[in-house]
């Protein structure tokens, strides 16, 4: 997994809750990194579910919860650090539609060995996707956080239900309400 | 709250990050160095790559000039818009003629004659509009030659222009010779059109792909119908297994050519048979093997077999149905086909008999001797019926006739015979029992006759009897009543005597028993004999009786003067009967002359009582007699004129009477064979006159046939010798003991002791060896003469001899000094022939005396069954019958005693025989 996923999370977890909580998390977790993360480097993804859960443990807020507040977190610095991706895209919907054949395929120019899940669209109307997530992951939570900061990030408000067809894929019915 | 360790843990963490995140740039820098350096590198060899191909384009570019100048054809390139030609290529230069710049300043219309230019304008408007057929365009070159071309052409850029290239092929030759190959295939395919075969072309599956209009015209289908055909669809469908595997048979065997037949059916379902020859056309990989079929409708020539086998089948069943066997066989007997009733005749069933030949087993050795020439005749064409004896299956042979004849096929040519059997063995059998039958008839003949001749023996005896006692008794009676009695006894007797006589010789003649036995003698002392025989009948009798003989005394003829002495006495004998007064007259004379015979003419004529005219017809029929009296006043068995008329046709002439007012003349003619003297001197030997005189030569003459005794008897008298006879080989030896002997003539076959033993006897001792022993035998053959020798006789004389042969063997054999004593001559021809008929008369009396006995022991021996009795009597009777010149009983004699034959009924013939002989003699006596 790419070293940004892990160092926007522990920054957000510096900033939201302590430097503290950080590092007490990175030092409980006994990483085979040891905590030591470079946004251009490359890390074993388990590390990310090691470090969510213990900040639930150390917060008492759930890995779902947390999963997906991150990825609405991430959302936002994404669009910071990559504004050419939002080029000529005005609504959420036709952001998520260009993930799978756009956004991921540049992805891959940047970094040849990053490992992408696949987001299939399915435009069932014209404010109504529908999204099939499939990865080894696991990381649907994170996905839906990533939705969620998509809507946000547009200032669109969205109705998401998630159907976990297994362990790897998940269908998002995603309809836009304004 | 946060402490210092804590911090100081985020800045380690936040350093080793900076410094992996530094590590991975460096990486990444390094990277992209490398790549730099790849593509600088990568520019400098584009570089080369670029100048290499320019000059591979420059090398191709120079090549394609040599391609387009040097190209065999002629190339043009010319503007699409005016049609100017733009570039040629030397090939071009050279075709046409035209220079390279006089080339560019043409258009391609001005290749053309002028009246085509519309056309090629035409033509180059609709380019790329459809794909082009390969047009053919005349071109004129330079000098006005013309040649066909075709164009291949493509449009291109040159020059900046819309340009189009053209090669142009000279297409004149390969035009002519495509032209004469179509004429040539146009002639094939006209003769093949216009055939009435049927010819066509098939691939190895049958399909066609090609057939003529002959056979459209026979099958009735369309070309179209029968090209989406195979060939086994118009078979008959009965023939198309035995099609397909001829056809198959003919591809495994790899058979270039076959011939076969078959039928098929047309459109309409009519039945056409086909004759066919199939050749295999080549192979081809693509298309396999394929076949050429020529045929031929043979439909009538079929129907003509069918029509041929069809009567053929109807003969043979008729055949079959009258039960006759029918077989056929080929040229050489080998039978090919047999027929139920044939079958049945002989017990084999058809699979037995076919393939065999039938000589082999159907017939036996006989049969097959008969068989060959049938087979030859066959072969010859010819025909026969013959009747032969069948073996059949189960080893009875049975009897068929059989109607052979040869049979053709239809180009006529001997296919074999047939043989057609009719089973004849009832028939055969019922011919076998009326050969029985027939035999028995015969037999029943035959003992008829037998007992007519013993009746007539029996009654004859009796009537010697009576007669002589009726002689004797007219020499002793004087009562002249009782004479006159015993007259009429006599007479009466006699009559019945010569009435059994004649009886008997008739049925002798007419069972063809009696035979004419010509030979040579003096015809006028025969008839003279017989005038003077019945001169006595005349005595006491007032009427003349004359001969006139106008024929040489001399002349000898080949005749049988027994027979005609009985003709000529026997008419003399009618004649003096009926005649009372006037005459009997007899004349002779030659009627006619050729070099080797004469017809001599007889005429016997009276003036006796005549013959009626009614009957003057019927008196050579057996019992008639002229007037046919009841008061007997003539007498006669009236057999005399039938005896006469049968013996002068067996001695092949004719007799004929003139009867009128008491006048009665019979005539007849006879041919004659003339023996002239040279012949005469041959046959008959002249009694030798040098005669010696045998006086004090001692004969003994051992001899026991008394007819034989005494012929040697009067012989010796003849010769003066001194001789004794004695009866046996016995006797001769008491004989000579006890006196003086020269010579002994000995008999070889005598009762008591025979004279082959008496010789040896006589050659024991030595007392003995100066005496001469000649052998007498009446059998000359070697073995017996070798049988004489072998036991020490001196020489050998068969019997019988004449005299002549007796004197020589006497002289060859006695010593010359015995007769030197006696010289003198004596004797006359004269006294030897009145002495030869004095000595034959005694010697006949002595032969009827002899007889006598030899038919009573030769009677008793057939009741005996003797047959050894039977050959001693016909031994010891057969010289004699030789000296009476008896053919017929000398062959009898010989048959009986040397032949086979069946032996009793052949001894029965012979004691007729010698009876009928005796009488005869007895009668001339």
């Amino acid at each position: 997994m790419k070293g940004i996923v892990f160092t926007e999370l522990i920054e957000m977890i510096e900033n939201e809750f302590s430097f503290k909580i950080a590092d007490d998390i990175i030092q409980r977790s006994n990483l085979k990194s040891k905590g030591v993360y470079s946004s251009i480097g490359t890390y074993d993804h388990k590390e990310i579910f090691i470090l969510v859960k213990e900040l639930s443990d150390a917060t008492g807020i759930s890995s779902v919860q947390l999963f997906r507040v991150y990825g609405e977190h991430l959302f936002g610095r994404f669009k910071s650090h990559y504004p050419s991706f939002f080029e000529n895209v005005s609504d959420p919907l036709s952001f998520l539609e260009l993930v799978d054949s756009y956004i991921h395929k540049e992805v891959l120019k940047l970094y040849p060995d990053a490992q992408l899940p696949s987001f299939v669209p399915d435009r069932i109307a014209i404010n109504h996707l529908k999204m099939t997530y499939s990865s080894q992951r696991g990381m649907s939570d994170f996905a839906h956080g990533l939705i969620l900061g998509c809507f946000k990030n547009f200032g669109k408000r969205s109705e998401i239900e998630m159907e976990k067809i297994s362990e790897s894929e998940v269908v998002f019915n995603i309809k836009q309400l304004d | 709250m946060t402490d210092k360790t804590t911090f100081d843990r985020i800045i380690q963490r936040e350093r080793a990050a900076r410094k992996e995140a530094e590590r991975i740039m460096e990486d990444k820098s390094r990277e992209l160095f490398d790549v730099n350096e790849k593509l600088v590198a990568l520019n400098t060899n584009l570089e080369e790559e670029i100048s290499k191909r320019t000059e591979k384009i420059k090398e191709s570019e120079s090549q394609l000039n040599i391609l387009f100048n040097k190209h065999p054809f002629p190339i043009m390139v010319y503007n699409l818009a005016d049609l100017r030609i733009l570039a040629v290529n030397k090939t071009a230069v050279q075709k046409y003629g035209y220079s390279n710049s006089e080339f560019l300043r043409m258009t391609i219309c001005d290749l053309h004659h002028k009246s085509d230019s519309k056309n090629v304008i035409k033509y180059v408007k609709s380019i790329g509009e459809k794909p082009k057929k390969n047009k053919t365009w005349t071109h004129i070159g330079a000098k006005g030659n013309t040649f066909e071309v075709i164009t291949k052409g493509n449009s291109i850029d040159f020059q900046n222009l819309k340009a189009r290239i053209v090669v142009i092929e000279d297409i004149t030759e390969k035009k002519k010779l495509e032209e004469e190959k179509e004429n040539q295939k146009r002639k094939y395919q006209d003769l093949i059109e216009s055939s009435s075969d049927i010819i066509y072309r098939i691939k190895s599956n049958g399909a066609f792909t090609y057939v003529n209009p002959a056979c459209i015209k026979l099958t009735g289908y369309s070309q179209k119908e029968l090209l989406s055909m195979t060939f086994s669809d118009l078979v008959t469908p009965k023939y198309k297994k035995q099609v397909s595997s001829f056809y198959n048979f003919q591809l495994e065997s790899k058979l270039n050519a076959t011939y076969t037949e078959f039928p098929i059916h047309n459109k309409n379902g009519k039945e056409i048979w086909l004759g066919q020859n199939v050749e295999t056309s080549g192979y081809n990989i693509d298309k396999g093997i394929s076949f050429n079929a020529t045929a031929r409708d043979i439909t009538d020539r079929k129907k003509l077999e069918k029509a041929l086998q069809r009567s053929e089948e109807k003969y043979r069943s008729i055949i079959e149905n009258m039960e006759l066997g029918l077989v056929e066989v080929d040229p050489e007997g080998v039978i090919i086909n047999a027929y139920p009733r044939f079958c049945s005749l002989t017990g084999y069933s058809v699979d037995e008999l076919k393939g065999r030949k039938g000589a082999d087993f159907l017939l036996d050795d006989k049969g097959r001797e008969k068989y060959k020439p049938q087979l030859k005749d066959r072969k010859e064409g010819k025909g026969n019926v013959y009747e032969i004896q069948i073996i059949r299956k189960d080893g009875v042979k049975i009897w068929v006739l059989v109607s052979g004849a040869p049979f053709y096929d239809e180009y006529n040519r001997i296919k074999g015979s047939f043989g057609i059997h009719l089973d004849i063995t009832e028939q055969k059998m019922l011919e076998v029992e009326l050969k029985v039958a027939r035999d028995k008839a015969e037999d029943s003949l035959k003992s008829k006759e037998l007992f007519l001749a013993n009746i007539s023996h029996e009654i004859r005896t009796p009537l010697n009897a009576i007669i002589g006692i009726t002689e004797l008794m007219n020499k002793i009676a004087k009562d002249p009543q009782l004479l006159a009695q015993l007259k009429h006894v006599n007479h009466a007797s006699s009559s019945l005597l010569s009435l059994i006589n004649e009886l008997l010789l008739l049925a002798k003649i007419e069972a063809q028993k009696e035979k004419i036995e010509p030979v040579t003698a003096n015809l006028y002392s025969c008839l003279n004999q017989s005038f003077e025989l019945l001169r006595n009948q005349t005595i006491g009798k007032g009427f003349d009786y004359s001969m006139e003989l106008k024929i040489d005394k001399e002349a000898y003829y080949l005749f049988d003067p027994i027979k005609l002495g009985q003709v000529v006495q026997n008419l003399l004998s009618n004649a003096i009967k009926f005649t009372t007064n006037g005459y009997v007259d007899f004349k002779t004379e030659i009627f006619s002359s050729s070099f080797d015979s004469d017809v001599i003419q007889f005429v016997i004529s009276d003036s006796g009582i005549g013959i009626p005219k009614t009957d003057i017809d019927s008196i050579f029929e057996n019992f008639e007699q002229a007037t046919n009296n009841s008061n007997g006043v003539f007498g006669g068995t009236g057999l005399g004129l039938p005896i006469v008329k049968k013996i002068l046709d067996l001695m092949g002439g004719e007799i004929s009477v003139f009867s009128n007012e008491g006048k009665t003349s019979f005539e007849f003619f006879l041919k004659l064979k003339k023996i002239k003297k040279n012949e005469l001197e041959t046959q008959a030997k002249k009694i030798v006159l040098d005669q010696k005189n045998f006086s004090g030569v001692k004969i003994l003459v051992a001899e026991d046939n008394k007819v034989n005794q005494f012929l040697i008897e009067s012989q010796m008298i003849n010769l003066k010798a001194d001789f004794t006879i004695v009866d046996n080989g016995l006797e001769a030896l008491e004989y000579i003991k006890s006196n003086e002997v020269d010579l002994v003539l000995m008999d070889m076959r005598m009762p008591i002791m025979n004279g082959i033993k008496a010789t040896e006897i006589i050659r024991e001792d030595s007392k003995f060896s100066d005496l001469k022993i000649i052998g007498l035998t009446a059998n000359a053959d070697k073995a017996n003469k070798d049988e004489c020798y072998n036991v020490g006789m001196n020489d050998f004389l068969s019997k019988p001899y004449s005299f002549d042969q007796l004197h020589a063997i006497l002289i060859k054999n006695l010593n010359p000094k015995l007769l030197s004593k006696n010289n003198d001559l004596s004797g006359s021809i004269e006294n030897e022939v009145d002495h030869e008929d004095a000595f034959q008369k005694k010697l006949n009396s002595i032969f009827i005396k002899d007889s006598h006995i030899r038919i009573l022991e030769l009677k008793q021996s057939i009741i005996n069954k003797d047959i050894e009795t039977v050959k001693n009597i016909c031994h010891a009777i057969r010289p004699s019958l030789s000296h009476l010149k008896q053919t017929g009983l000398i062959d009898l004699a010989r048959t009986l005693e040397f032949e086979e034959c069946d032996f009793f009924a052949t001894t029965e013939m012979f004691v007729v025989h010698l009876e009928t002989l005796i009488i005869r003699m007895q009668k001339l006596q």
